[in-house]
């Protein structure tokens, strides 16, 4: 059988893409990218899972491949939820570059044993500048709306959290890995993971909505 | 081995508390962006609103400006003209009744005009294309003017804020009766889904930079276009004639 945070974070993944099939129809194309970001993920921890219980030493195979899919699917999802051009441009060459650097990265270390931690670290830096960016323009174009009934707010405030919490582990991984208080470094970094799929499922909640539009004072 | 899991422990701990209070500093200073902006907005419209007033009653003031003067200067002059007839004991009473006749029918025909002019928009069910086109018809009726007119495309949805641009064009147009000394008037429509342009060209004299109350009068006119939302442009053919295109959505 599974490992129980195994099957606790596929619990949540289940839950999440199912609110996000549930709401499919009035979701956005951003909201649409997030209920399959989720399937994907799914797939990967369930098959890492398995190879886990099936005895394979290491699954690190699997996320080395889901990695590039993760960049590709949260760039196309800040792709829509910007409303400036210049942040779709950003996420459009911003995403190519770290896709290529994580590739690059998962080039060099490709033996199945080796953490690809570079890439991982260039990922988290992407995301979280992706974030951080969507923060900015929702300063300087305020909806009219609540901004904790934004749906979009929360998956933004669950990913900057998620992947502030993993840049610093995977920055510190060499001391972590070798020091005896890797466990629980491991189990904060599980529990981050369950904050965060958690917020972007009850997210899904939220929905319908409108695009809120920001409010526009000159043009 | 306990060191390292209590440094991890308040590492972790640090973090969190981080990026939590990033995020509830965040939603404030969001929260606070989102009120000002609101005021601001408000604070626009308010400011918008008052504008339209004040071009509404400019309008108003210079539409009683008008018919004073027609009433004045043309009806008045006909109406004494008639009377003049009437005392004339030189004339005999059969021409007299003829001519007065004729200058009260004159008379009849320039109120009918003028009050058409008024309320053709306001009172009757047409949007801007037509009631300019209108306009036109009566302008070529004067027979003071050659008139060409095209138009070509749909006929755009009416909006309150056209009134505005209506009586611009009506404003052009008396201005070319009465400054121009044009004889060729050619009225271009072209609409499609998005943008309505109209372009008034004349082969009057142009426009008279030296004048003050002509500098002051385009001006006007801008700002009401600005308050329609339209765009309003003026060329002048070196002497030749004044090219006047307003366009808007």
């Amino acid at each position: 059988m599974l490992k129980p945070i195994v099957i606790v974070l596929l619990i949540i993944l289940g839950t999440g893409f199912l609110l996000g099939f549930i709401k499919w129809s009035k979701s956005n194309i951003a909201f649409k990218t997030i209920t399959i970001l989720l399937l994907t993920t799914f797939i990967a921890e369930f098959t890492a899972g398995s190879m886990r219980y099936f005895g394979y030493k290491t699954n690190v195979t699997i996320y080395k491949i889901f990695d590039p899919v993760q960049v590709i699917l949260i760039g196309f999802i800040f792709y829509h939820l910007y409303y400036s051009s210049k942040l779709k441009q950003f996420a459009v060459y911003g995403g190519c570059v770290a896709l290529t650097l994580l590739l690059a990265s998962t080039m060099i270390n490709i033996s199945p044993t080796i953490n690809n931690a570079i890439g991982v670290t260039t990922k988290c830096a992407f995301f979280i500048l992706l974030c951080l960016f969507k923060f900015a323009e929702m300063l300087r174009m305020p909806s009219e709306d609540n901004i904790l009934a934004d749906p979009s707010f929360w998956f933004c405030s669950a990913l900057f959290f998620f992947y502030a919490v993993t840049i610093m582990y995977w920055i510190a991984y060499n001391q972590i890995a070798l020091s005896e208080a890797k466990l629980i470094a491991h189990k904060i970094h599980v529990y981050c993971n369950y904050i965060f799929y958690t917020i972007v499922a009850s997210s899904f909640l939220l929905i319908p909505f409108k695009k809120s539009k920001p409010l526009v004072l000159h043009e | 081995m306990n060191n390292q899991v209590v440094t991890i422990f308040f590492g972790a701990t640090a973090v969190f508390t981080v990026l939590v209070f990033f995020i509830i500093f965040f939603v404030i200073y969001y929260k606070q962006r989102q009120r000002k902006n609101i005021l601001e907005k408000k604070a626009l419209q308010t400011a918008f609103e008052q504008e339209k007033i004040i071009s509404g009653m400019e309008i108003q003031e210079q539409t009683l400006h008008h018919v004073s003067q027609e009433i004045h200067d043309n009806i008045g002059q006909i109406l004494s003209l008639a009377r003049m007839q009437l005392n004339n004991s030189s004339i005999s009473h059969k021409d007299s009744v003829k001519q007065v006749d004729d200058l009260l029918e004159r008379a009849i025909i320039d109120i009918r005009t003028l009050s058409h002019t008024l309320n053709t928009y306001k009172s009757q069910n047409t949007g801007i294309v037509e009631s300019t086109l209108m306009l036109f018809e009566q302008l070529t009726k004067t027979s003071q003017f050659e008139t060409k007119i095209t138009f070509d495309g749909v006929y755009p949805i009416k909006k309150d804020a056209h009134i505005i641009i209506y009586r611009m064009i009506q404003e052009v147009v008396n201005n070319i009766i009465k400054h121009s000394k044009a004889s060729f008037v050619h009225l271009t429509i072209c609409t499609n889904e998005e943008i309505t342009s109209i372009t008034i060209a004349d082969n009057g004299i142009g426009l008279n930079h030296t004048n003050n109350s002509s500098g002051i009068g385009m001006r006007t006119m801008r700002e009401r276009a600005k308050l329609a939302n339209a765009k309003i442009l003026f060329t002048d053919t070196n002497g030749s004639g004044t090219t006047v295109n307003i366009s808007f959505s």
